[in-house]
């Protein structure tokens, strides 16, 4: 009991110093000259709180019950006595009464109601004491086991309380903050016809006028703000899609040229037929055409065969996707040509007919889907048709076959028996460079689908954080006041924010150039704007120096103009005067 | 007016400079790069913080929890200084 005595002593003791810093700090406040002093209270009171918070507070009231039942039990116990000794040293007439303790004591006639009052007062706090003091008996401390509340927040591994992952402002899309922005704003707008809202002032908004109250203007500037940055970043977004699409169908063109340019370049390439020596060759007469083994004719051809494959294989897939997706709604296209007969009129109820609404945009992007796929498809096939065509004309048929040689027998050729036709370097390097266009044409859409899908700049950002250098990052100096409360304290965790400790001189410094680029702003800049308006700065400076030494130079060169002058002045008075003295002392 | 007051976590007043604010990809909210100062010293800190606004159109400023963000700012930070100084 006696610890718990002296931790509540402590208590009382840090309530009633807590108190008298209150007091103070409330006497100092506004008062920036004695700021060493409100710190130090401040950091005082800070250390009081966190000694306040350690201790129990169901315990701590317990205690106080306790403390005040046992502080009027013994001031009653004090009255009784004083009554009991008065009454013993009087001489007036005494009567008997029960104590307490139910004890006979001699009071004397004119205390006995006091004293029979202050009993019955007695036995009322000894209940009362016991009861707390019962609560008490098994309680060692006041403190509490817990971590203070303030040391939990400063732990960084002390998991905090999760909210419920409701969507805040800040996760929304752009097109739904537009529409929350819009909706306050108009909640604004609205708030002008209700009764009591003051003074009222008239707004242009979208080029009409409202009236609202003057109390909300500020936060109808600030609502307007935020839109119009968020209507750019829609329209700058919906315009990058644009570009891409646009990218795309400049791509598809050039493959399309590409495409054209290769089939002229087979038509060009003569393939004279070959010179068939005998025993060599194997002539089918029934199917009348000729094969040859050749190697590269077979090697180039096929080389070429395999390009048009793949081109195919990558068309023929967006087509192929197309179908998948109708055939998993199990709708199938048939190829079916319709005749109507001719002077009838056909009629039909559109409501009852109609499957599904689709939106014009849905409609037209299916088309264009469907009519792109079927023209590069047939395209292709159309430049293979004519390969094969060609080839026939010049009686070549390239076979399937699969080439088995035996395993430890050497094969003999003579090249000069096989040759066929000389190719010239160019045309071999007019047909590779072909083939590299079609290649890196695959490769550029490969690049804008990766623009389209925004991966490539996530990836460059997560590069950068691991490279000092800032030339790629991404940010935007935003024009803005900034308007604080003036009665207003923030709290700051500067050990976590704080980015590097520096000189008030270093922060003058760092603060005049964005000071002369906020009054020469007139909207967000980004970085390379930056770097532009810093160079322009610069240059501005240097021109004002230049000025600057130009003037100082001039007034050194009128100081030094007056001065040789006066000289030469008291030169000249000091000749005459010294000519005209020896003349007088001549003659 | 672009002071402000504010209290650290050791409960000391110091006095807060806004120096300039901007904004990053990665994030939408604004953030104001601010110095904070001694009263009574010539000590100060280059600090970061989000930049709020409340109801009545007022700004404050709250601290930034997410790593990748605050790591993101300090590095426009530094790169905005860079081209300050080095144009």
């Amino acid at each position: 009991m006696n610890s718990l005595f002296a931790e509540y002593n402590r208590y009382v003791q840090l309530i009633s110093r807590k108190n008298m810093l209150d007091s103070r700090l409330s006497q100092l406040s506004g008062n920036s000259d004695n700021i060493t002093e409100i710190n130090e209270i401040a950091s005082e009171l800070g250390e009081i709180s966190t000694e306040v918070s350690r201790y129990n507070t169901v315990l701590l009231e317990k205690v106080n019950q306790y403390f005040n039942a046992n502080k009027e039990f013994n001031r009653i116990c004090g009255e009784l006595r004083t009554i009991e000794q008065l009454s013993k040293k009087s001489k007036g007439e005494k009567e008997s009464v029960l104590s307490a303790e139910n004890k006979k004591k001699e009071v004397d006639k004119e205390l006995v109601d006091e004293y029979r009052k202050l009993v019955e007062e007695k036995k009322k706090y000894r209940m009362m004491q016991l009861r707390p003091y019962q609560k008490l008996k098994e309680v060692t401390t006041l403190l509490s086991k817990t971590e203070p509340a303030i040391d939990r927040k400063n732990d960084e591994n002390v998991n905090d309380y999760v909210l419920p992952d409701l969507p805040s402002y800040d996760k929304l899309s752009n097109k739904e903050k537009i529409n929350e922005l819009e909706k306050y704003v108009q909640r604004i707008f609205d708030s002008a016809l209700l009764p009591g809202q003051g003074k009222k002032v008239i707004v242009n908004y979208n080029g009409e006028k409202k009236t609202i109250p003057e109390k909300y203007k500020g936060r109808l500037n600030e609502a307007l703000i935020q839109l119009s940055s968020l209507r750019k970043i829609d329209t700058k977004k919906d315009n990058e899609q644009e570009v891409s699409n646009s990218e795309t169908e400049e791509l598809n063109k050039k493959l399309d040229s590409v495409l054209d340019e290769i089939n002229k370049d087979l038509y060009g390439i003569k393939i004279k037929p070959p010179e068939v020596p005998k025993g060599k060759f194997r002539i089918n007469k029934s199917e009348s055409h000729v094969t040859t083994k050749n190697k590269r004719v077979v090697k180039k051809i096929s080389e070429l065969l395999t390009k048009f494959n793949n081109i195919d294989k990558r068309l023929t897939l967006s087509v192929l996707r197309l179908e998948r997706k109708l055939l998993d709604k199990g709708i199938t296209i048939k190829n079916k040509t319709i005749n109507f007969k001719k002077g009838i009129k056909q009629k039909y109820n559109s409501s009852k007919c109609s499957v599904r609404k689709v939106t014009n945009v849905t409609k037209s992007k299916f088309k264009r889907e469907i009519l792109l796929a079927g023209n590069l498809v047939r395209k292709v096939h159309l430049s293979a048709l004519k390969l094969e065509r060609t080839l026939l004309d010049k009686g070549i048929i390239i076979k399937n076959n699969t080439i088995k040689f035996k395993e430890g027998v050497k094969q003999k050729y003579t090249s000069s028996k096989c040759f066929v036709e000389n190719v010239t370097k160019s045309a071999k390097n007019r047909i590779a460079s072909k083939y590299n266009q079609v290649k890196n044409f695959f490769h550029d859409k490969k690049i804008v689908l990766e623009k389209s899908k925004n991966v490539g700049l996530q990836k460059a950002m997560e590069e950068v954080y691991g490279e000092s250098k800032g030339k790629h990052l991404d940010y935007r100096i935003v024009n803005k006041t900034v308007r604080f409360k003036n009665n207003m304290c923030y709290r700051v965790n500067e050990r976590k924010s704080k980015i590097c400790e520096i000189s008030r001189q270093a922060i003058d410094k760092i603060k005049e150039p964005f000071d002369r680029l906020k009054y020469n702003m007139k909207a967000d800049i980004t970085r390379e704007e930056l770097e532009r308006e810093i160079a322009l700065i610069k240059i501005e400076n240097a021109v004002k120096k230049q000025q600057l030494f130009k003037t100082k130079t001039k007034k050194m060169g009128g100081y030094v103009a007056s001065g040789t002058l006066a000289v030469l002045l008291t030169i000249i008075i000091a000749t005459i005067v010294f000519v005209l003295v020896g003349n007088i002392v001549n003659k | 007016m672009e002071e402000f007051t504010i209290i650290n976590e050791n409960n000391e007043f110091k006095k807060g400079k806004v120096i300039s604010v901007f904004n990053i990809s990665n994030s939408n909210r604004e953030i104001v790069l601010f110095s904070s100062e001694d009263f009574d010293s010539e000590n100060a800190n280059l600090q970061i913080a989000y930049l709020n606004i409340d109801a009545d159109g007022y700004n404050y400023i709250s601290q930034i929890d997410d790593e990748k963000v605050l790591k993101e700012a300090m590095y426009i930070v530094k790169d905005m200084i860079e081209v300050i100084n080095n144009g």
